[in-house]
């Protein structure tokens, strides 16, 4: 079964070099290359943040077992979760390997969909966590044994992460299924319904936490503050194991670390008896996920996109009303987005407890550090980036095969780019805008800077949807239509690569309004901005006019 | 309404299309045969707009497809071979859509759309999505929506593939009447039975080069084959003699 899953890997990555191989080569070295950076920063950014929190003897230990505990619970939920979203996609995706399951192997299938969510999984978190555990070893006490059974356990955790997904959308499958009304949109709802529930607990238990009673920070008796309500904390999770394998390998107590490890090995092993049990009846499940495609009058009904559409004025009315219909029909997009705006709620749910979480000594106003707004700003770069690298970006190569519609049509082909423009645009600020807004009431930013993180950060989306989309269009791909596939080309990595170095450099000017004043900075930021995308949607509205006729 | 002068088409210094002459008159079914990357569909895509031409002119109801497309367009139903549509959309929204981009207003689309899906019996099944319907049923869905703008001119790939006897009788009476009605079709396939029987003329092309074209009777005589003889056998002499 293993070596069929190896030649299956091996010579999809042949297949992938063998046409446009240079191109290919350039965006392989391009990835390894960001990712290389991002491996970089994540070292030095806990190396210097390790240090500087040791040098506090008091909370020095704690703290950084806390925040090795609150990354690793936040890695696994993000696994987790991404494993979910795509697992339910692929799991019971009409085109996805018919072949496969018309064949008397069908049944290694969820084996196949298990493996490529545990790689996608596996390699982000490696970039992470061995830059991260060799800054571990530069600042604590940690030997190679220690290295190697945390790094096995970091594994074991995304390995365990992505089980408890697929093990999840099988169990909820099959209840569906006993029930008789399984069908994809009915998994989506169960699985959706406990992954917040999930959510809400983390929530509970995290969000009355006094973070001055938690760090024992009035406790004048001690040297350091008793680490066991932290350890507390989170000790219901699966990552915590991997905290107590990394804990105990500092103290040099390898029992309990290798107590811990095997523990963690056997839970998997557990989980993985329990996958391959629940994998029996997957072909049944993939069959009646089937029965409403090609088959008219079936469990999807859409009413209510009709009336808008049918209402539509003119050619582009009607076109804008097409993306937002078929935006939100589209349940992978939709997935996507709701994953992507829980890790941005994970990151103002965290603003939340750090501003919140001291009582009556809580941040104020005016002890918010100058910063915050530039972190903030960056932030929606950020996620604005994530979103346009998803939706914007691909939006014309998805839709090659459908294009006829719209060419064969009297419309302009510019008049499509502007549709999907003012779509995203007004899709992206709302959201940017809102969560700008959560932040803003959660942190508390002062009337000076409120408006300009406002002003700021609609000029970046706009200019980052600009970018997005003009570069989609400029390099349209003809060999996928997968949005992420096209995020990994080398149009695509420039996007992000690009729109984060954008975002960078608003945050700095941002920083510089904030700590010297006068508008220099930001007079140049929003007129480049402004220069820039006027730029992009004149290219490529000529590039569109010029390679079909209308 | 249709005049099709010199076409070129090139892809990588390859000429898909070789200086192609022809045209469609009103109320007449022209047909393009030919086999597999003989230039059929090409010429389809750069009359419809969806290719540029590398020479030559078309002009659709007189107007040059390249200098003013949208007028050209806004003349022309397109039929594509492959029916692909949004799966998230429903047939209604896409007739809906495809009126508006044509510029319809929404109570015209309304009656035309009521009037439209009782051809095919789809009355019930235009609220359901893309995704839930089969490949003849998006090939129906894809003729009607040709049909909403009233074009003057019917543009053809693949007309019959995907649908059943039924329907593909439907499709045959559906051109005849809007050929009737003073439509002109141009209808490009490789199924030789349709194009014997709904053309009016039929067009011959062989590597990108339209090697015959006239009535039935005019092609049973280039290709100097008997009477009798179907059009399979002029198809196969005058591919092997030209």
């Amino acid at each position: 079964m293993f070596s069929l899953i190896f030649t299956y890997y091996r010579k999809g990555i042949i297949r992938y070099f063998r046409r446009d191989t240079l191109a290919k080569s350039v965006t392989a070295f391009l990835f390894l290359f960001i990712i290389l950076i991002l491996a970089l920063l994540t070292h030095f950014g806990f190396y210097f943040g390790f240090s500087y929190i040791l040098k506090d003897n008091f909370f020095g230990e704690a703290i950084s077992l806390y925040i090795i505990e609150l990354f690793l619970l936040i890695s696994s939920v993000l696994v987790f979760a991404s494993a979910m979203v795509s697992g339910m996609v692929i799991l019971f995706r009409a085109d996805d390997g018919p072949i496969l399951l018309a064949s008397p192997r069908y049944a290694l299938k969820p084996f196949l969909v298990f493996s490529r969510m545990f790689f996608s999984s596996l390699w982000p978190l490696l970039v992470i966590i061995i830059p991260a555990l060799i800054a571990i070893v530069r600042v604590f006490p940690l030997s190679n044994v220690g290295f190697l059974l945390t790094l096995f356990s970091g594994v074991l955790l995304v390995f365990i992460a992505v089980l408890l997904a697929m093990l999840m959308l099988f169990t909820v499958s099959f209840i569906l299924f006993s029930l008789r009304i399984f069908s994809k949109r009915h998994l989506l709802i169960v699985n959706t319904t406990i992954f917040f529930s999930f959510l809400g607990i983390i929530w509970l238990r995290f969000h009355a936490v006094n973070l001055a009673d938690f760090f024992q920070a009035r406790l004048l008796s001690r040297n350091v503050p008793d680490l066991t309500p932290i350890l507390h904390q989170f000790d219901i999770f699966p990552s915590h194991v991997v905290t107590m394998v990394l804990y105990y390998s500092e103290h040099g107590e390898f029992i309990f670390s290798f107590a811990s490890f095997i523990f963690l090995t056997l839970f998997a092993c557990v989980l993985f008896l329990l996958f391959v049990f629940s994998t029996r009846h997957y072909l049944e499940y993939w069959q009646v996920a089937q029965e409403n495609v090609g088959m008219i009058s079936g469990p999807i009904k859409n009413m209510h996109g009709t009336p808008f559409i049918a209402r539509a004025t003119s050619a582009q009315v009607a076109l804008l009303l097409k993306e937002c219909i078929l935006f939100v029909r589209n349940p992978k997009g939709m997935l996507w987005l709701g994953f992507i705006l829980v890790i941005w709620g994970i990151q103002s749910a965290s603003s939340f407890f750090l501003v919140h979480g001291l009582g009556v000594e809580r941040v104020t106003e005016g002890k918010v550090p100058l910063i915050a707004g530039a972190f903030q700003f960056a932030l929606v770069a950020y996620f604005m980036s994530m979103f346009a690298l998803r939706f914007t970006f691909p939006s014309f190569s998805e839709e090659q095969k459908t294009a006829w519609v719209v060419r064969s049509s009297p419309l302009a082909i510019s008049d499509i780019f502007t549709a999907k423009l003012y779509f995203f645009i007004i899709l992206f600020c709302t959201i940017a805008v809102l969560f700008t807004a959560l932040n803003v009431s959660i942190i508390g930013f002062s009337l000076v800077t409120t408006p300009l993180l406002f002003a700021m950060v609609i000029v970046s989306v706009i200019t980052i949807t600009v970018y997005a989309l003009s570069l989609g269009a400029l390099f349209p791909n003809n060999e996928t239509d997968d949005p992420e596939v096209l995020s990994t080309t080398l149009p695509g990595l420039s996007f992000i690569a690009l729109s984060l170095i954008y975002g960078g450099l608003g945050a700095l000017v941002f920083r510089e309004y904030a700590l010297f004043g006068g508008w220099g900075f930001v007079t140049l930021f929003v007129g480049c901005s402004f220069l820039g995308t006027m730029y992009l949607i004149y290219v490529a509205r000529m590039s569109l006019t010029n390679r079909y006729i209308a | 309404m249709l005049t099709v002068q010199n076409l070129q088409k090139k892809f990588n210094n390859h000429f898909a299309v070789d200086n192609v002459d022809f045209s469609v008159s009103s109320g007449e079914i022209f047909s393009l045969i030919g086999p597999n990357s003989s230039g059929k569909t090409t010429i389809v895509k750069s009359i419809t707009g969806l290719l540029r031409i590398d020479g030559g002119q078309v002009t659709v109801g007189g107007n040059d497809v390249a200098k003013n497309p949208k007028e050209a367009k806004s003349l022309i139903g397109y039929i594509p071979d492959e029916p692909a549509v949004w799966s998230g959309m429903t047939g209604e929204e896409f007739l809906h859509f495809v009126g508006a981009l044509y510029g319809m207003d929404p109570e015209l689309r309304r009656k035309k759309i009521k009037e439209l899906l009782p051809l095919y019996a789809l009355d019930g099944v235009e609220k359901d999505q893309f995704e839930q319907y089969s490949r003849g049923i998006k090939q129906k869905f894809s003729i009607l929506a040709a049909l909403m703008h009233e074009p003057k001119l019917i543009v053809v790939d693949e007309p019959i593939v995907g649908l059943d006897p039924e329907s593909a009788i439907v499709t045959k009476k559906i051109f005849h009447d809007f050929a009737r009605a003073g439509g002109a079709i141009l209808l490009v396939t490789h199924t030789l039975s349709i194009a014997h029987e709904i053309s009016t003329r039929i067009g011959v092309l062989k590597k990108g080069k339209l090697i015959a074209v006239g009535t039935f009777e005019e092609l049973k005589q280039i290709g100097k084959v008997g009477h009798n003889a179907t059009l399979e056998d002029v198809y196969t002499a005058l591919t092997r003699i030209m």
